[in-house]
């Protein structure tokens, strides 16, 4: 009797201690990288911007090459890519979403290639971190030239698969980009009939060349 | 007599947006039920809307664009901020009637307050003195003050020439206008033209102010109506969110 009663709270001591590693290690995945990791991400990719930017004879070509290596490097890309194709992302093949995922990418790179070629002197002063659910929002203000008001921008920093620290989300001025991707790719596809496809094309044609 | 016209034609606005607002409502959480996230605004016009934000555009790009960009990098910045603090001043009433009307005695204090000094010793308005003596600029407007009482902004609109607004909104704006003040004062001792040429600074001041987002939408946009259409609605609710906590904030 006695042996049995051990034998059960042995299985559910157990079963606890199991319940506690899966909890402990699924919140690990989740978890939001500690500020000090978010602020440094934003602060080294902010200066290797600025670096690329500064070098003097680089041409829109290699600024382009070389701003697709930062963003490859420090943004969630693929995970952007599918939340901003939202309810989408589920009725596209593996093929599809393959093509879509890179076309995408290389959208997204075209426009910050694009709003960082008018760069003139602006400087970011990243400051607070503060958690947000499984992500961490790093604040910073982009200062700008000419008198204009600095900007606030916000880095919503998650932790990838591997523990890296990457950039999901960048808000302007309280505008989600991701937010507002999401909501014109899904106004594009429901006004061509609900087809992915009609997006597609439309990437391809403004990422050729 | 027509300060009862107003108050039926106010009331009646406010019953019909909370009617909409229930329809609205049900709407959405259709909407959910298929999959549309809840960050999205309905828009039941939306062929009307971009009927005119494509006029809009017209405008913008013809006139109030460039227009925009000469007044300011041509006026000298002194001027610009002394025209800025005008405009403001003549609104400060309206933001005066509406911290009344979300029952924000402090913030109805604080707009008159400004109201009065910056008129006395700014100048007529052209100068904020009174931020300096802590009566900071505090803008609000009557579509804030539908939110405080529950409305949402229901679906979008596209105003002509004004620009991205919601039905809250739009008839908020509308409200601002007509219980203006300054307007009847303006209308009722011929200083219309006056009137006008502050309103047209205004627009040239916040077109500029926007530039940047207007012209990155224009070169980098798939869809520049759906992303207008979303990057209004996210600066708007969260703008109005804020001023909400900071209401909530103060009553409790």
């Amino acid at each position: 009797m006695c042996a049995r009663i051990n034998l059960r709270s042995l299985v559910v001591v157990a079963f606890f201690a199991l319940g506690l590693v899966f909890a402990t290690s699924s919140n690990r995945a989740i978890a939001a990288p500690s500020p000090e990791a978010a602020q440094e991400l934003i602060k080294s990719m902010a200066s290797d911007a600025i670096s690329t930017l500064s070098a003097a004879n680089s041409d829109q070509n290699q600024i382009k090459t070389k701003f697709h290596e930062i963003l490859a490097k420090n943004f969630d890309l693929p995970g952007i890519a599918k939340f901003v194709l939202g309810r989408y992302w589920r009725i596209t093949t593996p093929e599809q979403q393959d093509e879509y995922t890179h076309l995408f990418e290389n959208y997204i790179v075209g426009i910050y290639a694009n709003r960082f070629s008018q760069y003139s002197g602006e400087t970011v002063s990243v400051e607070s971190a503060r958690q947000d659910q499984d992500a961490t929002i790093v604040s910073s203000h982009i200062n700008l030239t000419k008198g204009n008001q600095p900007v606030l921008v916000e880095w919503k920093v998650i932790d990838s698969s591997n523990g890296v620290p990457l950039v999901s989300d960048v808000i302007i001025e309280n505008v989600s980009m991701s937010l507002t991707q999401r909501s014109e790719f899904a106004t594009l596809i429901q006004n061509n009939g609900g087809k992915v496809e009609s997006l597609l094309a439309q990437l391809r044609s403004r990422t050729k060349g | 007599m027509l300060q009862l016209r107003q108050i039926t034609l106010t009331f009646t606005l406010c019953l019909s947006l909370l009617a909409s607002t229930a329809c609205a409502n049900h709407k959405l959480q259709d909407d959910e039920n298929n999959g549309i996230s809840g960050d999205e605004i309905a828009d039941p016009l939306e062929g009307l809307n971009r009927a005119v934000f494509g006029l809009n555009e017209a405008v913008d790009i013809l006139y109030l664009g460039p227009a925009s960009t000469i007044y300011r990098e041509g006026v000298p910045q002194p001027v610009q901020k002394g025209f800025r603090n005008f405009y403001r001043n003549l609104e400060t009433p309206v933001y005066a009637i509406n911290k009344l009307l979300q029952a924000d005695i402090h913030g109805f204090g604080r707009a008159t307050g400004r109201f009065v000094i910056n008129t006395l010793a700014g100048v007529g308005g052209l100068m904020d003195v009174a931020t300096r003596m802590g009566l900071p600029y505090e803008p609000t407007d009557f579509g804030i003050t539908l939110a405080r009482w529950g409305v949402q902004p229901t679906f979008y609109l596209v105003l002509p020439l004004f620009g991205p607004s919601s039905l809250r909104d739009g008839v908020g704006q509308g409200v601002d206008w007509y219980a203006d003040p300054v307007r009847m004062v303006a209308a009722n001792n011929d200083l219309r033209t006056e009137r006008a040429a502050v309103s047209a600074i205004k627009a040239l001041d916040a077109r500029a102010d926007v530039d940047a987002a207007i012209q990155d939408t224009r070169k980098n946009a798939l869809d520049g109506y759906a992303t207008m259409r979303s990057l209004y609605m996210q600066h708007r609710e969260a703008e109005i969110k804020a001023e909400l906590d900071r209401l909530h904030k103060k009553n409790k």
